[in-house]
């Protein structure tokens, strides 16, 4: 059957109080318009039988039993929540990086990812920092926001950022040397194109705005007299 | 030296410690050695104690614990706000607050700016100790 739209359910009966309805089992049997669902069945509750189901292929008993039990670990249907991301990050903003390779430097915020990191772009021609993700928990956010509008980031997922799995190859002692050397291949020209996608509408926007060029090509760090807590970003 | 700023109704001083920390108040009565009455436009009339206020130059004309409309017409009067954002204190107090609220890009801009500035500046040098060595 093909899904149909479905209005969300909503209850009749409103809250008194936590656990008490306003209305009584007879009120909420009016209300509910079970009396006409019975009269439109002749006076009896509409009876579903169960649909006669397709006969499942049959059995065959397992080739091999294990010699001992093995005991199966309980199932956990644990959801985690997406990260909270922090009020002061929006598209936009502009964060600064605390710790990594690219640390101080000041980089643009795209957008949240679903496993909780940031996609965050320096833009690579401005900084050097291409499409990246960074962990909120290493980045101050400024207030300073660029405008992003014409940038388009749905494209950008977790999956995008996976490492590239390597096939096994059988190394020799001699050929050790050579083998990383050859599998060091460059860039696909794909993610450079993407960069570049994402990139210049926002350096455009960013040319727009005074000294944000040369701000975003430069590093953060703190200075003599400079107190952290009491710093405004 | 002579002291030249009393302690009077009517002495307008800068709340420097506590919970009104930066606040303009006015002096309106003496309580005993340690305390005064003080008030302000917009804050309720409370004691403070003399160690938490430092007087400024700046008196108004008003009677005993006037009535918070009285006070604010004498404020007026005596053109208070103006006269403390222009002394030299003020302007301070002033500049203090700007920086402290200033932001990375803000402190950024600023940076560009002085350096910018020291070169002008080295140039003029540059070109006065030229004509005085020619």
């Amino acid at each position: 059957m093909a899904p149909k739209q479905r209005t969300p359910k909503v209850s009749r009966n409103p809250n008194l109080i936590r656990g008490i309805g306003k209305h009584s089992r007879s009120k909420m049997y009016h209300k509910r318009g079970l009396w006409a669902i019975k009269a439109k069945n002749g006076g009896v509750f509409p009876r579903h039988d169960a649909k006669p189901k397709a006969p499942a292929p049959a059995e065959k008993s397992p080739k091999f039993y294990p010699a001992d039990d093995v005991k199966k670990p309980l199932v956990n249907r644990h959801k985690s929540k997406l990260t909270k991301l922090r009020a002061s990050i929006t598209p936009g903003t502009v964060l600064i990086i605390l710790a990594g390779r690219f640390k101080g430097k000041r980089v643009v915020f795209l957008k949240q990812l679903p496993s909780g990191l940031l996609l965050v772009t320096g833009p690579f021609k401005i900084n050097g920092v291409p499409l990246r993700r960074v962990n909120q928990a290493y980045i101050i956010a400024t207030s300073t926001k660029v405008d992003i509008s014409g940038v388009n980031v749905e494209k950008f997922d977790d999956k995008y950022f996976a490492k590239e799995t390597q096939k096994k190859k059988k190394k020799g002692e001699g050929e050790f040397f050579e083998a990383d050397k050859e599998e060091k291949s460059g860039l696909p020209q794909e993610k450079k194109d993407d960069q570049k996608a994402v990139d210049t509408p926002l350096i455009k926007s960013i040319e727009g705005v005074p000294d944000l060029r040369t701000y975003l090509g430069a590093r953060f760090s703190l200075k003599a007299g400079m107190k952290p807590h009491e710093l405004v970003f | 030296m002579p002291f030249k700023r009393y302690v009077e109704i009517g002495r307008v001083a800068l709340v420097n410690y506590g919970k009104d920390y930066g606040r303009l108040v006015v002096i309106v009565d003496v309580i005993d050695q340690n305390r005064a009455l003080v008030d302000a436009p917009d804050m309720v009339r409370c004691q403070m104690n003399f160690k938490r206020l430092s007087l400024t130059d700046i008196k108004i004309d008003i009677k005993r614990v006037p009535k918070k409309k009285t006070l604010i017409e004498a404020m007026n009067a005596a053109d208070v706000k103006n006269k403390w954002e222009n002394s030299s204190w003020g302007r301070k107090l002033i500049v203090q607050k700007r920086r402290a609220s200033l932001n990375d890009f803000d402190r950024f801009k600023i940076m560009l700016a002085k350096i910018k500035r020291g070169g002008v500046i080295r140039q003029e040098l540059a070109k006065l100790k030229k004509q005085t060595a020619s």
